[in-house]
C-alpha cells in the first residue's frame, strides 16, 4: 500500500471503515483465494459492495443474525487456510455474540478474524444499544484472541493486510468514519503487539490506542506550553499488550497515563494498571477514559467532553496529577 | 492558473486511464472508477489545485467534462 501525504489524506477522507474495505480488502481479495468474508446483513455498512461485486465467491451473508455469523465464520474458518474475516457493527459482533466468541473462536482457536465497524462512541446519537465502551475489555478476557484497533484510517489498512498472515483468532474493532484524523503521514512498519512510539518524551508518557492517540498528541502539544515532556506510546494492540515498551517507560516516566475510547475498567488502563501492579516498583498511573457513568445521548465529541477525553481535558487532568505529584 | 493538461494527467493518473480514454470518461466507461477512486479524485484535485470542493460539487463530479466544469468553478483552470 502507498503511505505519502496524498494517499494518507485519501483514507482519512474515506474513514477506516471504507479505506479498510478500498483498500486492505481489496488487495487480499486479489492476492489470496483461499478465505471467506462473512457478514450478518451488514455489507453495505462494512462498505464492501465493491468487494462482494467483485469476489462473490468469499462472500457469505447469514443475514441479521451476529450469534450464527460468528458460528458459521469459525466454521468456514475451518473449510479454509486462509480463514475468514466477519464485518458487522462492533456493538453487536462482540456483546451480542460473545458465547459465540468464547466457544467457536477462542476455546477452539479459530482463524476467524472478527471486524467490529462504528466502534467507540462513533454512533454516538444512535444510543447506548450501538456504543461499545466495553467491547474490547471483554474480548480482551477471552484466551488466544488478539485484541486490537488503529489509530487512523492507514493503520487500519496496514492492520487488516497484516492479519492475514496470522492465523489466530483476532478482533479489531474499526472506529474513525470519514475525515478520520491523520496520525501517520509516512510509512511504517506494522506489527501486531508491537506499540509504535510516536513521540519522545519522559516527564510523562501517554499510552494510547484508536481515536485517542490522535488526542493524546494533541495533548502532547499542550504540554510542551507547561515545559512538560510527553511522550506518546500507540499501544494500538491490546492484547497482546507490548509489556516491553511499558517496562521501558515504567523505569524512566513520572507519570503514565492510559487514554481510550472506552472503559477504564478492563481495556488499555485496566490492561496496564494489571501489568504494572506485578512490579516492584512502578510509575503512577492515570486512566482516562469512560468512567464508570452513562453518558448523555449525543455526538461522538459530545460524548468524549461528557468523559473527559478531548485533549485539552487530556491535557489538564495530566496536570492535575502531576501537581499532586510534586 | 492550472492548464487543462494539468487537470488531464491528475484524472487519468487517479483513476489509472490512458489520456486517450478520458475524454467523455464516466463511472460507466472506467472500470476502477469506484465509490474509493471517486473520493481518492476528490482528494487529487483539492491537493493538487489548492481548494476544497462543496458537497454539492463532489456529487457532480461524475464524468471528466464534469470535473473541468467544476474546476472552472473554482476558477482555477484555463481552459483555451
Amino acid at each position: 500500500m502507498k503511505v505519502d501525504r496524498l494517499s494518507t489524506k485519501i483514507y482519512s477522507r474515506l474513514g477506516q471503515t471504507s479505506a479498510v474495505a478500498g483498500y486492505a480488502m481489496k488487495e487480499l481479495g486479489t492476492k489470496y483465494d483461499d478465505f471467506f468474508v462473512a457478514y450478518a446483513d451488514s455489507i453495505a455498512i462494512a462498505k464492501q459492495n465493491n468487494f462482494q461485486t467483485l469476489f462473490p465467491e468469499k462472500v457469505v451473508n447469514v443475514g441479521i443474525a451476529e450469534q450464527s455469523l460468528v458460528g458459521i465464520a469459525a466454521g468456514l474458518a475451518g473449510l479454509s487456510e486462509g480463514g475468514c474475516y466477519a464485518f458487522t457493527y462492533a456493538a453487536f459482533i462482540t456483546l451480542r455474540a460473545m458465547e459465540q466468541l468464547r466457544i467457536y473462536m477462542s476455546y477452539q482457536k479459530r482463524n476467524v478474524k472478527l471486524v467490529g465497524v462504528f466502534g467507540g462512541y462513533t454512533m454516538g446519537t444512535l444510543g447506548v444499544s450501538h456504543w461499545t465502551p466495553e467491547e474490547l475489555g471483554m474480548v480482551r478476557l477471552l484466551p488466544n484472541i488478539i485484541v486490537c484497533t488503529p489509530a487512523d484510517a492507514t493503520e487500519a489498512i496496514k492492520m487488516i493486510t497484516a492479519s492475514y498472515d496470522v492465523k489466530s483468532p483476532m478482533y479489531i474493532r474499526l472506529s474513525g468514519v470519514e475525515n478520520c484524523p491523520i496520525v501517520y503521514t509516512e510509512d511504517y512498519q506494522f506489527r501486531f503487539g508491537k506499540a509504535m512510539t510516536l513521540r519522545e518524551g519522559d516527564d510523562v508518557v501517554v499510552v494510547a490506542n484508536g481515536l485517542m492517540v490522535n488526542e493524546a498528541l494533541q495533548a502532547a502539544k499542550i504540554m510542551d506550553s507547561h515545559g512538560i515532556r510527553c511522550g506518546v506510546i500507540n499501544m494500538h494492540t491490546l492484547k497482546p499488550l507490548d509489556t516491553e515498551i511499558l517496562s521501558e517507560y515504567a523505569r524512566k516516566a513520572r507519570l503514565i497515563v492510559t487514554v481510550e475510547e472506552g472503559s477504564v475498567v478492563g481495556g488499555l488502563g485496566g490492561s496496564v494498571a494489571e501489568y504494572l501492579s506485578g512490579k516492584r516498583e512502578h510509575v503512577p498511573l492515570l486512566r482516562l477514559g469512560a468512567s464508570d457513568f452513562q453518558a448523555r445521548l449525543g455526538s461522538q465529541d459530545f460524548i468524549w467532553k461528557q468523559y473527559g477525553l478531548s485533549s485539552a481535558c487530556i491535557a489538564d487532568r495530566i496536570l492535575e496529577r502531576m501537581g499532586e505529584l510534586q | 492558473m492550472a492548464t487543462y493538461e494539468e487537470y488531464l494527467k491528475v484524472f487519468c493518473e487517479t483513476l489509472e486511464i490512458e489520456k486517450e480514454s478520458a475524454l467523455g470518461a464516466t463511472p460507466k466507461t472506467v472500470e476502477n472508477w469506484d465509490s474509493i477512486k471517486q473520493m481518492a479524485l476528490v482528494v487529487t484535485l483539492e491537493d493538487t489545485f489548492d481548494i476544497e470542493l462543496e458537497p454539492d460539487d463532489i456529487m457532480k463530479l461524475n464524468s471528466f467534462e464534469a470535473g473541468l466544469e467544476v474546476l472552472k468553478k473554482y476558477g482555477v483552470i484555463s481552459v483555451s
